[in-house]
């Protein structure tokens, strides 16, 4: 065969082998296969591949590119020593003067593959790998089912296990089963017996004892055989025992199972004894077939009919007894209970075989065997006439007495309630099933029932005698009622108490009337009585009827009212008399009333001792007939004094009003003048005639204040009170202000029926304040042209004066030479001043700016702007500045506070004249402000200088660079910062600068 | 049929209606088996009968039913089952779609036992691409649309498809264009 060569291009080759790794002889990576750089992306070309990959197998230590031949024409497995999860299977070969390796990873399941975000793609078409992991996937899932089949099977087995014990017990049961069961031959041998068929060990039938085996081969031959099913019984053991034969002709067997039937057998003697008693019963007797033919019946049955046996027998009851008087209803009633196989009972009139009647009362009831079904029905007939008859006669008697509108109640002889009546039912609340046969004593009578009614009651009856009394009683719901009772004993021919019975009249409104009355009258008397006017009744006799406490404290009477009564009332007036100012006027007036009989209101009488009393009179007219009459006394003394006290104030204060200096306007709700004052009128300039009832704001407000108005209004009516001001117009026209304090206006109830205002004319302040205002304005005008003329000036003055500086420095330049000593002098005395003047004008410049330029609010750390001051003005070697403590920091304006202690401070450095100069820079704090102190050993400052310092262009030294500013610019600072500045000073000591600013400034 | 198949009828019957429906369908099926093995093949007939039954216990048409089966197999019984081999098939609807009949290629590798219908892809596009079906099982292609809707659930887009071509016209087999 020809030489096959393979030649690749990387392209296909990655194709084949995307896990390849090339290296060089020296073990450098070349290359690797794009799957595989996608796992591991730190792949590069020229790194070590021992540096990544461990060779796992074969196990080779020491591996260098001398030895690497070692693992050619093997398996190698090489893992990944950052990830060892990454594992490639393959071989190495040859390649040129490297090493080339083929493989793939090796996952060992499908979703490791996905964990290293490999896809099909990711694999050669040839590489087996993942058909492999899903072939193992597979069978799990397969062994995974298989378990799930076992477990299924083995659940199957334990059910058919639980099933066959099921089974075996089911077998089993037989063999325990208390009752005997034997299985014989048709020869009558046993095959088969259970337990306890073997405890039967003999048998008697028809009085002949027997063995077991003999038994079954006897009996068997009274077992008909092609019967499937037979029965006989026999005695065993004491027992009887019932037999059911079955018999499986097949087989030839017969199986028997036995049943004790010893007790069924003793309720069957019984029930035979029962019929005995039966046909001795003096009520009819009879038994039916379920059909309704009569089978039996006894003795009394036959008397009760007049039938004799025969003719009774093979007929229905109903056959016997119907009649065209019986009641169809009851025989229907009785027909269906029949059929049903129910129980019955009912009423019948039954016919005689002579053809008489009389009442029966009819029970009957099926016979049911040991299934249910019904195999006879036994009824029981009673001869009721009698009863019946005394039943119609009490439907009679009742009906009469059902009729009554008053309660009626029968009881027997026992007092037991037999009847009674529907309103008897509704007055009481209980019904009739709840009444009968009880005492109504009993059921009625409660805690306010009086027990000698009871008593009398209970002796009346007791003794068979008449009773009529009113009584309580309660209803069902506890309601109390009264009730005339009355009522008697009923007696028979033989004189004998047979019933009772009794009408009940309900009169409860009657008593509530009466009671009512007694009360009404009660309070009348006591209402007099307590009553806080003097009150005296006199009678048509003229004596006395009701004093009272009161009256008889108004006269000073010691005696207790109630012994009074009786008393001669022309004595009584007698003896009053002296009491008043004009006894015998008294007296004239008292007959002249009470000649008139007429009402008399509020008469006032005036007493010796200053009271006054007011008098009524009130005749009282009973049936048209004068009847006596009353007089009521009342002191008013106080009454009188307090009215003519509270008009002697509302004087007083009317005049107050009247005269005060301010406006009184009182309207009502809807804003209409109710009052005005006389101020108030002179304010306005109308009369007071001119604005009653008006709209107030109608006749004073412009449009504008009357919505004012409306609103304070609304206000009012909420009871709410304060000022404002208004703008109004007088009758003239002109405008006013007016200054008004207004609160709502309350009656006697409370409640808000306008309001009154206080108005004071502040026409006057108001056009002062205006002009003020205005010339605030123009002030502020002018001191912005002041500040802007400042500005322009000192600027246009600079600009000559550096002209005359930088001059000055040419002249100087240029002649030096030729100027002596005296010429330079001069010269340098000119600079001096020019630098002056620019100092001055510069600080005239900062001066108008302190409060024009806009003020930034930051915190300023007074530490930093000294140590800043320090390294910036010119420090002599001589002078020392100390800042004792660390200065706080402040919400200011930094060049502000900058310029402030510059100033400050450069002053100091200007003007100390020792030999050692020293500043030192402190603070105190206090709660709300920050007072920082500049202490300086210099000149000191004159007493008399101390106030002025701080004034513009006021300078006290001889110093060049003195301009009278700079103080001026620190006050005003501190103060546009709601600060204080001050000095304390000694001449030739030195002098210390406080400054106050507030902490938030 | 593989008893996978099988298998996940069940399943679904019984996550969705319970055991006593499954015993119902089981025995309305008039099928004997009451355990398929999922790497067992079974007799065509018996998954037939199963998705009659279904539909008519279900009182659904035998399309329907093959629908919601469809989209249960890939929702529930692939990604439970085999959910490296579907994630593995790639990140989106349209790759997956792209990558079916290489991936349907390897399935018959596994499973060398069954009769694999065939699948092939055209007309790719950003937001389509037609899906060719061959097979030798009648009746199935209800069944496909239910995968392809329940791809669409996996990878959580919106599809709609559209039957271009059908065996029940006349076709050679059937096209789906699948649009999302």
């Amino acid at each position: 065969m020809k030489a096959t060569q393979f030649n690749f291009n990387v392209t296909s080759f990655n194709k084949i082998f995307p896990y390849y790794i090339l290296v060089d002889k020296n073990l450098h990576i070349k290359s690797a296969g794009k799957s595989l750089v996608k796992i591991i992306p730190e792949l590069i070309e020229n790194t070590f591949f021992t540096d990544f990959f461990q060779i796992t197998r074969p196990d080779k230590e020491n591996l260098v590119p001398q030895n690497f031949n070692q693992v050619l024409n093997q398996l190698c497995v090489i893992s990944y020593k950052i990830d060892p999860t990454i594992i490639l299977k393959g071989q190495f070969e040859i390649h040129e003067e490297g090493f080339l390796f083929l493989g793939s990873p090796w996952f060992s399941s499908m979703e490791e593959v996905v964990k290293k975000k490999l896809n099909i793609h990711d694999f050669a078409f040839h590489d087996p790998l993942l058909d492999l992991l899903h072939i193992l996937k597979n069978q799990d899932i397969n062994t995974n089912e298989l378990k799930e089949l076992v477990t299924k099977i083995n659940n199957q087995k334990n059910e058919l296990k639980k099933v066959n014990k099921e089974i075996h017990d089911i077998a089993f049961f037989p063999m325990q089963n208390p009752d005997p069961l034997i299985r014989i031959d048709f020869e009558g041998n046993l095959l088969t017996t259970n337990p306890a068929a073997n405890n039967l060990k003999s048998f008697v039938f028809e009085g002949k004892s027997y063995s077991r085996e003999d038994f079954f081969k006897f009996i068997v031959q009274k077992i008909d055989v092609d019967k499937e099913r037979s029965i006989f019984e026999a005695k065993s053991e004491n027992k009887d025992f019932s037999f059911v034969c079955k018999s499986l002709k097949k087989e030839g067997n017969i199986y028997i199972y036995g049943r004790d039937i010893s007790s069924q057998k003793q309720s069957r003697e019984e029930l035979n004894k029962l019929s005995l008693v039966a046909s001795a019963n003096k009520n009819g007797v009879v038994f039916t077939n379920p059909d309704g033919t009569i089978f039996w019946c006894n003795y009394a049955y036959i008397q009760l009919t007049g039938y004799t046996f025969n003719e009774i027998i093979g007929k229905t009851p109903i056959e016997i007894g119907k009649c065209e008087n019986s009641n169809k209803d009851e025989i229907d009633k009785m027909l269906t209970a029949f059929y049903k196989g129910e129980p019955f009972e009912v009423e019948i009139i039954q016919a005689r075989k002579n053809g008489t009647t009389f009442w029966s009362k009819c029970k009957g009831q099926p016979i049911l065997d040991s299934d249910g079904k019904i195999v006879q029905y036994f009824a029981i007939l009673e001869d009721v006439s009698i009863e019946k008859e005394a039943e119609e006669q009490l439907l009679v008697l009742s009906s009469i007495a059902e009729k009554n509108i008053n309660s009626v109640v029968i009881c027997d002889k026992n007092g037991l309630v037999e009847y009674v009546n529907s309103s008897y039912i509704s007055l009481t609340g209980f019904s009739n099933e709840e009444l009968i046969g009880l005492k109504p004593g009993k059921m009625l009578q409660g805690e306010e029932t009086n027990l000698d009614t009871v008593a009398y009651l209970r002796n009346q009856i007791r003794n068979g005698l008449p009773f009529d009394c009113e009584i309580i009683n309660y209803s069902k719901s506890k309601k109390k009622y009264w009730v005339r009772v009355h009522g008697q004993a009923l007696y028979n021919k033989k004189g004998e108490i047979i019933k009772f019975f009794a009408i009940n009249e309900d009169i409860t409104q009657q008593k509530e009337f009466s009671q009512k009355l007694i009360e009404s009258e009660d309070r009348l008397t006591s209402l007099i009585v307590n009553l806080q006017s003097g009150i005296f009744v006199e009678d048509e006799n003229k004596k006395i009827l009701i004093v009272n406490k009161k009256f008889c404290k108004m006269f000073g009477i010691e005696a207790e009212p109630e012994s009074m009564r009786g008393y001669d009332c022309a004595q009584a007036t007698e003896n009053i008399k002296p009491l008043f100012k004009n006894p015998n006027q008294f007296i004239e007036r008292v007959n002249e009333i009470k000649r008139n009989k007429k009402e008399v209101i509020a008469e006032e009488i005036e007493l010796v001792d200053g009271r006054f009393f007011e008098r009524s009179f009130m005749p009282i007219i009973r049936d048209n007939i004068y009847a006596g009459h009353l007089w009521s006394y009342e002191d008013i003394t106080f009454k009188k004094n307090y009215k003519e006290s509270i008009e002697a104030e509302k004087e007083k204060y009317s005049n107050i009003i009247a005269n005060m200096n301010m406006g009184l306007l009182e309207v009502d709700n809807e804003d209409y003048i109710q009052f005005a004052n006389q101020s108030f009128c002179d304010m306005s300039g109308y009369t007071l005639l001119d604005i009653l009832g008006k709209k107030a704001a109608e006749l004073f407000l412009t449009s504008e204040s009357k919505k004012i108005l409306s609103k304070k209004i609304k206000e009012r009516i909420n009871g709410s009170y304060d000022s404002y001001e208004l703008i109004a117009k007088n009758k003239n026209g002109e405008t006013r202000h007016w200054l008004i304090s207004g609160a709502s206006n309350y009656n006697v109830s409370g409640k808000v029926i306008g309001s009154i205002g206080i108005h004071l004319d502040i026409t006057n302040q108001k056009n002062l304040e205006k002009q003020k205002n205005e010339l605030l304005v123009k002030l502020e005008k002018q001191n912005e042209q002041l500040n802007n003329y400042a500005q322009i000036v000192s600027h246009d003055l600079k600009s000559p004066l550096r002209s005359i500086h930088s001059l000055i420095s040419w002249i100087k330049e240029d002649n030096d030479k030729e100027f002596n000593e005296q010429t330079r002098q001069y010269l340098g005395m000119i600079e001096g001043k020019v630098e002056k003047m620019d100092h001055l004008i510069q600080g005239i410049l900062t001066y108008s700016k302190v409060d024009t330029e806009d003020v930034r609010d930051e915190m300023v750390s007074v530490d930093e702007i000294i140590n800043n001051i320090i390294d910036i003005i010119h420090l002599p070697e001589h002078i020392n500045i100390k800042v004792i403590k660390k200065l706080p920091t402040l919400k200011a304006d930094n060049f502000r506070i900058q310029q402030l202690f510059q100033n400050i401070i450069g002053n100091a450095v200007n003007y100390i004249d020792k030999p050692e100069g020293l500043i030192e820079v402190d603070f105190e704090e206090s709660k709300k402000h920050y007072v920082f102190s500049i202490k300086d050993n210099g000149p000191g400052i004159a007493l008399e200088n101390q106030e002025k310092i701080f004034k513009m262009f006021q300078s006290f030294t001889n110093h060049e660079s003195s301009t009278g500013i700079g103080l001026s610019i620190v006050k005003r600072i501190v103060e546009n910062y709601k600060g204080k500045i001050w000095i304390e000073s000694e001449l030739e000591k030195g002098t210390t600068f406080f400054v106050k600013l507030p902490k938030m400034i | 049929m593989y008893g996978i198949v099988n298998k996940a009828i069940q399943d679904l019957v019984i996550e969705n209606f319970g055991k006593q429906k499954w015993e119902n369908i089981l025995e309305r099926s008039g099928i004997e088996e009451d355990f398929f093995i999922s790497s067992e093949p079974y007799d065509d007939d018996i998954t037939f009968k199963l998705a009659v039954a279904v539909s008519e216990e279900m009182k659904m048409t035998v399309s329907q039913v093959l629908i919601i089966f469809g989209e249960w197999w890939v929702v529930r019984t692939t990604t439970e089952k085999y959910g490296g081999l579907m994630n593995s098939g790639g990140t989106n609807l349209r790759e997956f779609l792209i990558n079916l009949p290489l991936f349907h290629n390897r399935v018959m590798l596994i499973y060398p036992k069954l009769t694999p219908p065939e699948f092939k892809v055209s007309h790719i596009t950003e937001n389509s691409i037609n899906l060719h079906y061959f097979s030798k099982r009648e009746g199935l292609q209800e069944f496909v649309r239910g995968l392809i809707q329940g791809l669409g659930i996996m990878f959580n887009t919106q599809t709609t498809i559209d039957l271009l071509q059908t065996r029940n016209s006349g076709d050679s087999h059937e096209v789906f264009k699948v649009s999302w």
